[in-house]
């Protein structure tokens, strides 16, 4: 079993220093998830039993609903596969995502946020704005998706990239080597220190047709965009698509997405897909270097079928280990 | 006499009675609140069967009636809100000065946002908000429907949002015709600011704040 901390088996990443990892356990996790549903509705007939007041069905009903969902989502982050399980399940060089930590956090918003004085309060809701789960589906066919975990989280990340905990002291040294021995690296850039530093890494030692951009989407965050586009430029050389070639979302005439679209803006609510897409989209480079802007308001998998293929055909890793 | 007062002084009194109606009001219902929570356990229908519960209601209420007057009593000991508010914007006698100066002629009226190429000043009721123009960065009309259970909608309120540099917003109940009034009145006084509510704006606002600032920045630098 690979030690998680040492992911490289080809290069020394320095010596390993102790770090906190999740708490987690399969048997635990699995219990939640397998456990809750058929104990909430057992407790939603006695409910029904012990009360003909419909005021307790419906607040009990919405109660243990919920219950049942925060179980279900602890169940999941506690049965969650790590690293080193993996990449010992998949032998294939990783595809390795690197992203400020606090992409992770980042909400798309239903309305402007701020403190407001005066008038009448707005229903307000946010959902996660990250696509980590939407690439991960996207760039199954490479390889085992990883990236970094955040210091000193409880539980691990579920339905994302698989967590790789990593120290404060060597973390420049294994991403380094991880990045090495990976198929393809989907990087997000941004204007924090750890991030600069991981593209000025990617720029200097990975083919860019093995990169995968994780940028915002111009036509909702043009300030954003300019920032991206003006890094890249700078250090990768190359330009990104213009705002005005930016694919729109593919949404089809009529499904189930649209029609969930639809519900969200009736209710003034949101997702994490508006109709100018998603907050962030993706860049690949074709075989001749030309930047592809792809839309990941939906599911990405065909528009991104060349870069994958690429990567494929490409074989390997972007530093086979010595 | 009541002709001889300037903006700002009517302002006050405007806002002044209001407040004093507001808090004869909640003292009524601290009262009866309190009144309630001693006489409860008198005519609590089915006390008998709980006879602990009738007391912890009683006193429930009782306190609550407590902390209510005690909030009272401190909002009448705080100073009129068109003070409080100047207050926290700087000097509240230069700026009153300048209010009145800038508004000098016209009648105050609550409900109304009034606007000035320095000032933006509205009251209603007991709320004040008063907003230097140079500030301002980001105008939209918002329609709120207040739903009945979230989900039947009873009614409609229009109202003007102003965001400032700082992130902080002053929201304006007008009305959509008047919102739209005001909208364009600004947009002559500060045709840098953005105008009109889309989700790129939401999104760089919520997300690019600095850039976004920086841009309107620009375009003031630029229209001067």
């Amino acid at each position: 079993m690979p030690d998680p901390a040492s992911p490289i088996s080809g290069s020394d990443p320095g010596p390993l220093h102790p770090v906190r990892h999740p708490f987690r356990s399969k048997f635990l996790g699995y219990l939640l998830i397998f456990v809750s549903p058929p104990i909430a509705i057992y407790l939603f007939l006695k409910i029904l039993a012990a009360t003909g007041d419909e005021r307790w069905w419906f607040l009990g009903g919405i109660f243990l609903f919920l219950a049942t969902y925060g179980l279900i989502t602890v169940g999941r982050k506690l049965s969650a596969t790590v690293y080193s399980e993996a990449v010992a399940n998949d032998p294939r060089p990783p595809v390795v995502y690197l992203r400020p930590f606090r992409a992770d956090d980042r909400k798309i918003a239903s309305a402007a946020q701020g403190t407001r004085e005066g008038g009448v309060a707005t229903e307000r809701s946010t959902a996660y704005a990250s696509r980590e789960n939407t690439i991960r589906k996207a760039l199954s066919g490479l390889g085992p998706f990883v990236a970094v975990g955040r210091p000193g989280e409880w539980l691990t990340h579920a339905g994302g990239a698989t967590r790789l905990y990593l120290s404060d002291d060597n973390w420049k040294q294994v991403v380094e080597s991880l990045v090495l021995t990976a198929a393809a690296v989907v990087l997000q850039p941004e204007s924090t220190e750890g991030t600069l530093w991981e593209v000025e890494l990617v720029a200097h030692t990975v083919d860019l047709r093995r990169v995968l951009l994780i940028v915002p989407n111009p036509r909702l965050r043009p300030f954003g965009f300019a920032h991206v586009y003006e890094l890249i430029a700078q250090r990768f050389r190359v330009q990104l698509p213009s705002p005005e070639d930016w694919p729109r979302p593919p949404i089809p005439t009529f499904s189930f997405s649209r029609l969930v679209l639809w519900l969200s803006q009736v209710l003034n609510s949101v997702l994490s897909v508006q109709p100018e897409g998603s907050l962030y989209d993706a860049v690949y480079f074709d075989r001749d270097r030309r930047s592809v802007a792809v839309s990941l308001a939906y599911d990405p998998a065909v528009p991104l079928t060349p870069f994958v293929n690429f990567v494929r055909d490409m074989g390997g890793a972007i530093q086979e280990p010595a | 006499m009541s002709a001889d007062f300037s903006f700002v002084e009517r302002m006050r009194r405007k806002t002044g009675r209001a407040k004093v109606r507001s808090l004869c009001y909640q003292t009524l219902f601290a009262l009866g609140l309190a009144v309630y929570g001693f006489y409860f356990p008198s005519f609590c229908s089915d006390c008998a069967e709980h006879p602990i519960l009738k007391y912890l209601v009683a006193a429930g209420a009782i306190a609550g009636a407590a902390f209510w007057i005690r909030h009272i009593v401190r909002s009448a000991r705080s100073a009129n809100p068109v003070d409080l508010q100047l207050g926290s914007l700087g000097d509240p006698a230069e700026i009153a000065t300048q209010l009145d100066h800038d508004f000098a002629g016209q009648r105050f009226r609550g409900k109304r946002l009034y606007i000035s190429p320095r000032w933006l000043s509205y009251a209603r009721g007991k709320e004040v908000i008063v907003r230097p123009v140079e500030t301002l960065v980001w105008a939209h009309l918002e329609k709120v429907r207040t739903r009945f259970q979230g989900l039947i909608p009873i009614w409609t309120t229009h109202q003007l949002v102003v965001w400032d540099r700082a992130g902080a917003g002053a929201v304006f109940i007008l009305g959509k015709k008047r919102s739209e009034e005001a909208i364009a009145s600004l947009q002559t006084i500060a045709p840098w600011m953005f105008f009109g509510y889309t989700n790129a704006l939401k999104e760089s606002w919520n997300n690019d704040r600095d850039d976004f600032i920086a841009y309107v920045d620009q375009r003031r630098s630029q229209s001067s």
